[in-house]
């Protein structure tokens, strides 16, 4: 790994975690034991994963939980779930940012309905800043989404309070 | 739009609001907060300034060519399957929503936070239709619920305290009272989820309309406009055409000071740039339909002096950073946008006629502009506003006459002379001048015994 990317890593890291994102950093065989254990945590049961490379979705259709679901039929169904495993396009190291593509593959709102965010990435997403995204992409792209950490408002009083009507928790699984 | 809520009621509305200790106190420690944490994260940018200059010449470049970036934004947003519609004033953007929700037989819209919708009333006009609409907004239901208006653009219930709104929803929604904020959300959280989930159209504002590529964006933290415009099959964006920015990389200047300057962030939780309706993504609606609401910017477009207020992007920190907003709260000004950049809007949009006491409601101090992340320059054009409001004879003939004196004064020494003279010799055999309507606020200023003059012919010059 270059020490360009490992430098764009911590900041992510430092950025993520400001905005109350749980940065956790993985290697590929470690992976299951780290989502079973933060389902736990977060005592989800129910939760919906995302269609990932087969490898990734062989892991992860191995995750002790009562129910898994991988094709969503309908948004009210991606409602009832505790948590939703997805993957993401892009990070944004300058500002924690993770950026979704909104396109065939992804439910915008399996990003915002369940309570938890589960999000796997690879480090070579990693890119300094949304400028540096914005000259990657292909400008006929459906809709982007672009999250840094979890639902908030300061509506009452000023009091910071998460999980307003999007996830309270977004967890960032790097690989 | 309620009855009672006119500017021409500023001062009334500004004296009930300085008595009330409570909501003074409310807003104040809201607007402390929020200053003191912007303070903070401008202050780690060392290029600032640099930004604010990029923004303000990015505003101007969209402004200056307004219908030229419309007419891009417009065939690529249709190209990509949203339906742009234009809408002259209020009434006929509140009749293409209705007309559009009369075609699919809705019953319910939720309602994301635009501050262009307020301006035209739109959710009070789909209640009397018969359309249920709820804001999801927090801090917009809790203003809905409790019947009132924004008193901010980007906090609308900054001035209510956590009691107040414990109260409400134990007496709107039935649930228990609680005055901890977790709670009080998590009481909303469950009640809107029923509705984003049943809703037949989802409605948003915007905060940009890029050209280049015909996205819609908008930002925000809460994941509400996220969910109105992906679960119901309508989407019905509202937007005033000022919205408009060349280029998408724009964007990455806008997020940098917007967030800043709204709420103190380093940059929103959401931001969602749509170019099209469903096609291929699994969830999304339907239909996407972009109003572009005029409203009377066009003619404010006319308008050298004008023009620059529709630089503004909404983010409401002129009004946190001004002394009269800060001491009178945003309902005194009596329309949707108060404060600064809202007396101009006013001014411009109701018509001096109807606006007159709000140019005046400033100190001048040019607070407003020195932390406008656009650097509009409000102060000068609220100068200018109140020459206009002079000429339209707006003020008392007394007014007139007293400037006419300290002009006649100033201009001639002898005249200042025979008057300082006058004065002195008035406060000698006890009589003072009375001008009530501006000591009652302020000293008087105090007449010396001898003037400057005399001192030094006397006892100074040698």
């Amino acid at each position: 790994m270059g020490e360009r990317t490992e430098k764009l890593i911590e900041r992510f890291k430092l950025e993520f975690e400001r905005v109350g994102g749980v940065f956790i950093r993985v290697k590929k065989d470690q992976i299951l034991p780290i989502l079973n254990q933060t389902l736990k945590v977060e005592n989800a049961d129910k939760i919906f994963v995302e269609k990932f490379d087969d490898e990734l979705s062989n892991i992860l259709k191995q995750l002790n939980v009562k129910q898994i679901i991988t094709q969503a039929h309908s948004e009210k169904q991606l409602a009832k779930v505790d948590a939703s495993v997805t993957g993401c396009d892009y990070l944004i190291a300058e500002t924690g940012t993770i950026v979704f593509i909104h396109d065939e593959k992804r439910f915008k709102s399996s990003i915002l309905l369940p309570r938890v965010h589960i999000v796997i990435a690879r480090s070579e997403q990693v890119y300094e800043s949304l400028e540096h995204v914005f000259e990657k992409i292909d400008k006929k792209f459906d809709s982007i989404f672009l999250v840094t950490g979890p639902s908030r408002t300061a509506d009452i009083e000023k009091v910071i309070v998460k999980g307003v009507h999007g996830p309270q928790m977004v967890y960032l699984i790097l690989i | 739009m309620k009855e009672t809520y006119t500017p021409l009621k500023f001062k009334e509305n500004a004296l009930r609001f300085i008595q009330d200790e409570k909501r003074r106190a409310n807003l104040n420690k809201a607007i402390y907060h929020t200053l003191s944490k912007r303070t903070e994260v401008v202050s780690e940018l060392p290029d600032w300034e640099i930004l604010r200059q990029r923004a303000h010449d990015i505003r101007k470049e969209a402004i200056e060519n307004i219908w030229h970036y419309i007419e891009i934004f417009e065939k690529k947003a249709s190209e990509n399957g949203i339906k742009v519609i234009y809408a002259s004033d209020a009434i006929e953007a509140r009749n293409q929503v209705l007309e559009i929700a009369k075609r699919i037989n809705a019953k319910l819209c939720v309602k994301s936070k635009s501050m262009v919708s307020e301006e035209i009333g739109l959710r009070e006009f789909l209640e009397e239709n018969g359309i249920e609409t709820v804001e999801t907004d927090l801090g917009e239901f809790i203003v809905q619920l409790a019947g009132e208006m924004p008193s901010h653009i980007t906090a609308p219930a900054m001035h209510k305290s956590r009691d107040e709104i414990g109260k409400l929803f134990n007496e709107k929604l039935g649930v228990e009272f609680t005055s901890v904020p977790e709670e009080l959300t998590k009481i909303a959280r469950g009640f809107l989820r029923d509705k984003f989930l049943n809703a037949d159209i989802g409605i948003s504002g915007a905060n940009f309309l890029v050209a280049e590529t015909g996205s819609i964006v908008i930002v925000e933290n809460e994941g509400n406009a996220g969910l109105s415009t992906t679960l119901p099959k309508i989407h019905i964006a509202i937007a005033g055409i000022e919205k408009i920015i060349p280029r998408l990389s724009d964007l990455t200047v806008f997020f940098k000071v917007l967030g800043r300057s709204a709420t103190a962030q380093r940059f929103t939780s959401y931001v969602s740039i749509i170019n099209s309706p469903r096609r291929k993504k699994p969830d999304s609606p339907e239909e996407i339909y972009l109003i572009l609401l005029d409203n009377g910017r066009s003619q404010m477009l006319k308008s050298e002096k004008l023009k620059e207020a529709l630089y503004c992007i909404k983010c409401g920190a002129c009004m946190l950073a001004c002394p009269v907003y800060q001491t009178v709260g945003g309902h005194s000004y009596g329309w949707v946008y108060p404060g600064p950049i809202g007396s101009i809007l006013a001014s411009a949009q109701l018509g001096l006629e109807k606006a007159t006491p709000l140019p005046f409601a400033s100190s001048l101090c040019g607070k407003c502009h020195e932390i406008c992340p656009v650097k509009i320059e409000i102060h000068h054009t609220l100068v200018w506003l109140r020459h206009q409001a002079v000429e339209l004879k707006k003020t008392s003939r007394m007014e007139k006459l007293l400037f006419k004196l300290w002009l006649s004064a100033m201009k001639d020494a002898r005249i200042y002379k025979a008057g300082a003279k006058l004065l002195r010799f008035l406060k000698k055999i006890g009589i003072k001048p009375s001008l009530k309507a501006w000591s009652r606020t302020r000293e008087f200023p105090q007449i010396a015994e001898k003037s400057f003059r005399e001192i030094w012919e006397k006892e100074l010059k040698n």
